[in-house]
């Protein structure tokens, strides 16, 4: 008898030591706000939400709903200083302060312009990848009411406030690519002004939309 | 004098005598001996083929050389492989699986070193480009990112075909796209497969924005197993690299090609030309000799003589070759070729002398006595002089010839005692019935007559030619090229010489030893700025600079890039699918007719306009096809065009994975250990800036990098320092040689008159050698300068007889012409010429210029004894007479 009920003692010790070493660990796996899979949800939900009341709220509307959340799950920043590359650096203080300003509002009015609104789309999460250089891929899709579907595939690095947005590949195609080519090229050729100029007539673009 | 002349006469005459009188026991106690000795030999003598060892160890070249090997075994005796292929992703994929296949068998193959192959480098390879560089491929690849990133969802013809049309709509409406290199790649990849033949299209060259070249190479450094006791060392190990190249379908009619090439296959190819076609040469150059003997014998059982003599006189030399070295080298398996020539020359002269004695009506055994008397001193003294130049060669730094010259110097002494033994008994069984003269005699003496009669003419030409040996003997120099020595048609020297000409990787270089970095520095600044260095090459130029700077633009560009997934696309090749891309690509040619039309001025109309042409083409090739061979043709199509695309997208996504800065001490073993030694020693390689194929730019070269570095070594040091190791060799040996043969001559012959009326057609004909080497463009090189202790023999001998016989018998030159001894000079010589001529036509090119050399030499040799000699003799007699 003595016997079992020290195999009982030692069991409950046993289990006790178990749960000790399994607490922190699921706290760690407690949901996290700034999580990369979290970052991504947030975008989708206020792009949906913008969606929804978007005939409503009109294209301003949608612009100020996305432009907090946008500035939160992205690094606009990083990403503009990414598109231009070298040519980042041949520009001013106050270049760099025009094209940053401008370069935001025409990413949030791009999503503004885009989402719209709502015919019964849905986004679905479908991976999370740890890639090299400690980034994270956010893998996932938009899923149309007719059964079309874009992929959606977010690479994300860890800032000061958690994880953000640093690319967006559409159906492999990336964002960042594309900027580049482009704006790279106007920017080479036809000087700054003129850049400044085409970025604000996309924005104008959008808005049209 | 005349008390030494009867002693030696006396001696030789009874001996003679004696071997006819015992015959059958002399001849049966040869045969004994002779089966005896080919046991022995056959059980005993071994190959030394391994090169390395021909020159002495002690000189500083060696020293040097013999460090380096030791400090960095790998880059020595190694096979190099050259692949070829049409696109970098096939020289790649192919070298990958070749690295892997030969790894598993390392008897074979004890190191095996692709450094392009290595992980490390595929990892790492972006951080090796320049900053401009690498910015080129980061705009390049975003510029390509889209289109790449649709085609690699669905990698199929219709979906190129369909994301190009994009592309071009896009083009249309004025975005700004670098299409241009992709649509030309296309053509041509369309083209090159409705001509016949395919070429398939390179991924690669298109994410970096290069236009396709025509041929990528990839090399495999092979260091191979040889066995030095085999002929061909490195034969085993050659066709087993041939098994695994067709193990991995690497076939002559692959598209990838593999050559041989490297130290070891340049050996091996050279002992194989040289070797090639021995059998029918020798078949045919027996005949020939047997044929000149005949002229001069007359019979065949004296035929049979002479060549015995030579078999038993071979087998006992080698027998001596056996016991006194135990092996044979590349060289001193010449000793056979000098054998025959000299050896069958003291069989003509004394079976020559013989038939004389007789056609005088000798009785048998006066006969014997008297040719044995006569001939024996004169070819004791061709024995000793002969024996002398070539021990000559044992204090040289040559110890390939050094051994040579040991074996040979010998057989001529084992010569002398088998002419005059075994050929006094074989005359027992020859019938002496008495020769009517000949008309070779006849005619021979006739046109030797010739000289007499214009003897002022012949003075006047032995001046002339002096004058113009004044002039030209300057220019004598020796080739120490090997390449030049070797089949200029060979595969592996073709190769080699084409890796030499493209001077940016030379595989000849030179190699200097440092003991730390700061000397190393230093060696790099003062190497760098010679006029005759293109670059200097050390473990630190394998870590790149500005990597913080270089990673960043990586990171640029990954980010830019993104993960593109590739989806192996379905493997059904239905009709409807051929309808598929049939559709899509008639869609993608409207589209760039509507492009051409309405875009005139635009930048990429050209390359539209090619494609469309193709396509037109294309089309043109499936109306014509049936159902059958037109799905086939657009599979394969689609092959060419996308078959690298998977090879291509993994090495990019691994190159944009390099995220971390490393240095020296983080590069691969494989690659480090062949930079910095164990033993901490660095190596510096040196590149020439020119083609060192040619010798001066390579004398140019070798001077300079020893001005700064004297320690310096690699192929072209070794190549000038060990020919003029030889030359040195031959100079010394020579001299040595003069020395000892006047030495002896004078004591032989108790004459400085005589002795120098020996010399002086020996010098003639060394000096018009010399003049001719100039004219025919034939320098000197390792393998004809053997030919030289041959001539030099032949030379001694010839006019030792003559004056030998004009001396003892008194003869006015007149007379002399008409003796046996001017027939034995001139058959032997002939003997020699037609043995040796043949290698005149050899493919290699060494072995071919000493046949030249020995032809040319034996006929001046014949010139200089037969014409000038008597011309010489003739007024040194009238001298005695006033």
């Amino acid at each position: 008898m003595r016997i079992l009920l020290e195999i009982k003692l030692i069991f409950h010790l046993l289990i006790m030591a178990a749960m000790l070493l399994y607490l922190p660990a699921s706290w760690a796996q407690k949901p996290d706000t700034t999580s990369p899979v979290q970052t991504v949800n947030s975008l989708h939900a206020t792009l949906l939400k913008g969606m929804r009341e978007g005939d409503k709220i009109g294209f301003q509307g949608r612009f100020k709903l996305l432009a907090p959340v946008i500035n939160r799950t992205h690094d606009l920043g990083f990403i503009a200083h990414t598109i231009l590359g070298k040519l980042w650096t041949k520009l001013d203080r106050e270049q760099q302060h025009i094209f940053i300003g401008t370069f935001h509002k025409l990413s949030i009015s791009t999503y503004a312009g885009w989402f719209k609104n709502y015919e019964g789309e849905r986004f679905e999460f479908i991976e999370k990848k740890t890639i090299p250089r400690n980034q994270i891929l956010v893998r996932s899709r938009l899923i149309k009411a007719n059964g079309d579907t874009v992929s959606l595939d977010y690479i994300l690095r860890q800032g000061k406030e958690g994880w953000h947005i640093i690319n967006i590949l559409a159906d492999g195609v990336s964002d960042l690519a594309l900027k580049r080519v482009e704006y790279r090229s106007i920017l080479r050729q036809k000087g700054f002004p003129v850049f400044i100029d085409m970025l604000k007539e996309k924005i104008a673009l959008a808005e049209k939309n | 004098m005349e008390a030494s002349q009867g002693h030696i006469y006396s001696a030789f005459a009874r001996w003679t005598t004696a071997s006819y009188l015992y015959a059958p026991w002399i001849l049966l106690a040869a045969l004994l001996t002779v089966v005896t000795c080919t046991v022995y030999i056959s059980r005993n003598l071994g190959m030394n083929t391994d090169t390395t060892d021909m020159l002495s160890e002690h000189l500083p070249f060696r020293v040097n050389t013999k460090h380096y090997n030791k400090t960095f075994p790998q880059e020595m005796e190694n096979l190099l492989l050259v692949l070829d292929a049409p696109t970098p992703e096939q020289a790649y994929a192919t070298a990958d699986l070749l690295v892997a296949r030969l790894k598993e068998d390392p008897t074979n193959f004890q190191d095996v070193y692709a450094p392009n192959v290595d992980a490390f480098f595929v990892r790492n390879s972006l951080l090796y480009e320049n900053i401009p560089e690498l910015e080129r491929i980061a705009d390049h690849m975003a510029n390509a990112q889209p289109l790449i990133a649709h085609i690699a969802r669905d990698p199929t013809l219709h979906t190129f075909a369909s994301v190009l049309t994009g592309a071009i709509e896009e083009l249309h409406k004025g975005r700004i796209l670098e299409l241009g290199p992709l649509l030309n790649s296309l053509s041509a990849t369309l083209n090159a497969r409705l001509a016949g033949v395919p070429r398939i299209l390179s991924w690669q060259t298109l994410f970096r924005g290069e236009p396709q070249k025509i041929r990528y190479q990839e090399f495999v450094m092979v260091k191979p197993r040889q066995d030095f006791t085999q002929l061909f060392p490195a034969e085993q190990s050659i066709s087993a690299l041939h098994v695994a190249a067709t193990d991995i379908s690497l076939t002559n009619d692959s598209p990838v090609q593999m050559r041989i090439t490297g130290e070891v296959a340049l050996a091996d190819e050279e002992l194989n030309s040289s070797l090639r076609g021995m059998e029918y040469a020798g078949t045919i150059t027996f005949v020939m000799v047997v044929i000149v003997l005949f002229l001069a014998m007359r019979t065949i059982r004296l035929v049979l003589a002479v060549l015995l003599c030579l078999t038993i006189g071979l087998i006992l030399t080698a027998a001596f070759a056996t016991a006194a070295i135990g092996h044979l080298n590349i060289i001193s398996i010449a000793f056979a070729v000098l054998y025959i020539g000299l050896g069958a020359d003291f069989a003509i002269h004394f079976l020559l002398r013989h038939r004389e004695v007789l056609e005088r009506g000798l009785p048998a055994r006066g006969a014997m006595y008297e040719a044995g008397g006569v001939t024996g001193g004169a070819l004791m003294a061709c024995a000793i002089t002969n024996a002398i130049g070539f021990y000559a060669f044992i204090p040289t730094d040559y110890s390939g010839v050094a051994e040579l010259g040991v074996i040979s110097g010998t057989g001529m002494l084992i010569s002398l005692l088998v002419t005059l033994t075994i050929g006094p008994a074989l005359l027992r069984y020859i019938p002496k019935r008495p020769e009517t003269k000949s008309g070779t005699k006849v005619s021979l003496s006739r046109v030797l007559e010739i000289s007499f009669k214009w003897h002022k003419l012949t003075y006047v030409t032995i001046f002339v030619g002096l004058l113009a040996a004044v002039t030209l003997l300057p220019q004598l120099r020796f080739d120490y090229n090997l390449l030049n020595m070797q089949d200029p048609n060979g595969k592996a020297v073709k190769t080699f010489r084409e890796l030499l000409a493209e001077v940016e990787n030379s595989p000849w270089h030179a190699d200097v030893l440092v003991n730390n970095r700061e000397e190393t520095d230093r060696l790099v600044q003062s190497l760098t700025e010679l006029s005759e260095v293109k670059k200097v090459v050390t473990i630190s130029d394998f870590v790149p600079v500005e990597q913080e700077k270089k990673l960043s633009l990586i990171a640029e560009m990954a980010l830019t890039t993104g993960p593109i997934m590739l989806s192996t696309p379905s493997s059904v090749k239905s009709e409807q699918v051929s309808i598929k891309q049939r559709k899509a690509l008639d869609k993608l040619s409207i589209t760039l007719d509507r492009f051409i039309a309405e875009r005139p001025d635009h930048p990429v109309l050209v390359s539209a306009r090619t494609l469309r042409n193709s396509l037109a083409t294309l089309f043109d090739h499936l109306n014509k096809e049936n159902i059958k061979d037109r799905n086939k043709l657009l599979h394969s199509v689609e092959e060419d065009l996308l078959v690298t695309l998977p090879t291509s997208l993994r090495r990019l996504q691994t190159a944009i994975e390099a995220s971390t800065p490393f240095s020296e001490q983080d590069l691969p073993t494989s690659l480090s250990s062949r930079w910095h030694s164990q033993s901490g020693e660095y190596r510096v390689a040196v590149y020439p800036a020119e083609d060192i194929n040619d010798n001066e730019a390579l004398r140019r070269f070798v001077r300079a990098v020893q001005q700064v570095a004297p320690q310096a070594t690699g192929a072209p040091m070794v190549s000038l320092e060990a020919g003029e190791a030889v030359v040195q060799a031959f100079v010394q040996a020579f001299s040595l040689a003069l020395v000892g043969i006047v030495i002896a001559l004078i004591i032989l012959l108790r004459s400085v008159k005589y002795t120098l009326l020996v010399l002086i057609p020996l010098l003639l004909t060394s000096i018009f050698i010399g003049v001719f080497t100039v004219l025919l463009n034939l320098p000197f090189n390792f393998a004809n300068i053997i030919a030289l202790p041959l001539l030099l023999g032949i030379g001694i001998d010839s006019s030792l007889h003559m004056v030998h016989r004009s001396r003892n018998d008194k003869l006015v030159s007149e007379t002399l012409i008409h003796t046996s001894t001017v027939r034995a000079i001139f058959y032997s010589a002939l003997t020699s010429l037609v043995a040796f001529a043949s290698l005149m036509f050899s493919s290699h090119q060494g072995t071919a210029s000493m046949g030249i050399l020995l032809t040319v030499g034996l006929s001046f040799t014949l010139i200089c004894t037969l014409v000038i000699l008597p011309v010489l003799l003739r007024t040194s007699t009238q001298e005695l007479k006033l």
